[in-house]
């Protein structure tokens, strides 16, 4: 099971999806994360709290891809959260 | 074509150009205001706050220019302006909530007041001077919430000068725990003496005082019926300006218009004028009375015409002479309306209660400062909004306008209010024109000397 640390808002600007997350420390910039459907997808997903195995799953069903090709873009974006500190 | 005001810097670094296509058909944005000046045409779009100047040739084409595309002047017809600003107003307000600080707090000093206007929206409140206790409260409660940053205070009232105990004490506290702050005051000026004076700049680090007028002497003394016998109340203020002014304190005088002053209003700027003479300190602006006074003796269609029409005659005598506050392009979205809707802003009430307007003085608290507890149901209720209506559809003014439910008589969107608007954003493209010219002319002033030098 993965958890974000932070609360992460979202919002649309026109054909934009914005991940808006909190600074690094207290006092820096909130930072932004670029976002395409998909990752908005996962990132919901995780937020309901489904596994990376359900994710890719969910993921194949609702693009109608291959569950591999699936894996792939799921476990890239997962790997993104990470680096910016956002995911435990 | 010339850009004379940047876009704000959330459309650069997180929006970037608008990418159109050639074969959609355009228009201008609705949010974009026009205004005819000696060099050529000013375009300001409200939203972005980008101000670009066109020649004639330029404006004749301006659909076709491609910066005015990239920069959101010009977009497809098809195009959603609302949610356009109403995305982008929501995205910055995320990146701007991670940051937020209680920082600002208007104080009531007391409720109590030497004055007693017939207008006054204070009246029939209970009159309660802050003890020393609870000023002392307060400072502490600042500077526990202050973790080091910058604080902004209002002293408000009632007369806050009336309760002078309170500031000094607030303002003491404050000093000796080394917390840097400025503060301003909206008061009568009655009490503003030489002592009174040396204090606001020493320690109460006053830079800017709202003093209203009513009118010239005679109007002034019967409206504001101060509490003393046997003086000129109306000569002690001016005199008392002129020492704030001469302190270096800003003074803003606010003219509150009525149907029972509105000419001789007019005489009072010649008074201030002949008194003041261009002091670069002194600023004087007109107020319809029945605005946020609870005074409602003039809320009629027909009196507001006439209060309108007063205010702009005013207005022009005020501009004549130079009094007008300077006032250019902002440099960031309008996201909220006032303290009220702004999570960084607090009023303490003279006994400790937290609220969120200076309206509401004895009612509507969300927290105190002896309790750590925030009420969010009537923090949320500061921030509803007023329904918006047809007119806000294709309206220049909607990335400014924000009309707040608790707010009384602003929430009335009427021809006036729209003029009201029109001229606010005249004169902030005018300020900022203005500014671009000087800092061209300091540039051309710095090259002649340099040709003269070489």
């Amino acid at each position: 099971m993965m958890n974000l640390k932070y609360n992460v808002e979202v919002q649309r600007v026109l054909d934009k999806i914005i991940a808006v997350l909190p600074p690094v420390n207290p006092g820096d910039d909130t930072r932004i994360l670029n976002l395409n459907e998909t990752s908005l997808d996962i990132l919901n997903a995780i937020k309901d709290g489904l596994t990376e195995d359900d994710i890719c799953k969910h993921i194949a069903e609702i693009y109608d891809i291959d569950e591999e090709i699936a894996k792939e873009d799921t476990k890239a974006f997962i790997q993104d959260l990470k680096d910016n500190g956002i995911l435990e | 074509m010339q850009i004379i005001h940047s876009q704000v810097a959330i459309i650069d670094k997180v929006i970037g150009k608008q990418k159109c296509q050639n074969d959609e058909n355009f228009r201008l944005l609705s949010y974009v205001k026009k205004l005819v000046v000696k060099d050529g045409i000013l375009l300001y779009n409200v939203l972005t706050r980008c101000m670009v100047l066109l020649d004639k040739n330029e404006y004749v084409s301006i659909l076709n220019i491609p910066l005015l595309k990239e920069l959101w002047f010009v977009v497809p017809s098809d195009f959603q302006d609302k949610d356009f600003c109403n995305q982008l107003k929501k995205l910055a307000k995320l990146l701007l909530n991670n940051k937020q600080v209680r920082d600002s707090y208007v104080i009531f000093t007391t409720t109590d007041c030497n004055a007693h206007c017939f207008y006054c929206y204070e009246r029939g409140r209970k009159r309660i001077h802050m003890s020393q206790k609870v000023a002392e409260d307060t400072a502490n409660y600042i500077i526990k919430k202050s973790a080091g940053r910058n604080v902004y205070i209002s002293w408000f009232g009632g007369e806050p000068l009336y309760n002078i105990n309170a500031i000094d004490t607030i303002s003491r506290l404050l000093n000796s725990a080394g917390i840097e702050f400025f503060s301003r005051t909206a008061s009568n000026g009655y009490l503003f003496d030489d002592d009174v004076v040396n204090r606001c700049v020493k320690l109460w680090h006053l830079d800017a005082v709202q003093i209203s007028l009513d009118g010239s002497e005679e109007i002034y003394n019967k409206t504001k019926a101060y509490i003393y016998k046997d003086v000129n109340p109306f000569e002690i203020v001016l005199n008392n300006i002129g020492k704030l002014l001469n302190a270096g304190v800003g003074v803003s005088i606010r003219l509150n218009v009525s149907s029972r002053n509105q000419l001789d209003l007019e005489k009072l700027v010649d008074i201030i004028h002949e008194k003041f003479a261009n002091n670069e300190k002194l600023t004087i602006y007109s107020h319809a009375l029945f605005e946020s006074t609870g005074y409602k003796g003039d809320d009629t269609e027909k009196s507001k015409e006439k209060n309108f029409i007063s205010r702009n005659k005013i207005r022009a005598k005020i501009e004549k002479y130079g009094y007008s506050k300077k006032i250019g392009i902002p440099n960031n979205l309008c996201l909220n309306h006032c303290m009220a809707d702004n999570d960084s802003s607090y009023s303490i009430n003279t006994t400790g209660n937290l609220g969120k307007c200076y309206l509401y003085s004895d009612n509507e608290f969300c927290g105190s400062i002896y309790d750590e507890n925030i009420n969010q149901k009537v923090i949320n209720r500061f921030k509803e909004r007023v329904p918006e209506i047809l007119e806000c559809e294709k309206c220049c003014y909607y990335p400014d306008c924000i009309s707040l439910k608790m707010c009384g008589d602003e929430k009335t969107c009427d021809k006036f209010w729209r003029e009201e608007r029109l001229y606010k954003i005249k004169s902030q493209m005018l300020g900022t024109y203005n500014l671009f010219l000087n800092k061209q002319q300091i540039n051309e002033d710095e090259n002649d000397e340099f040709e003269v030098q070489c």
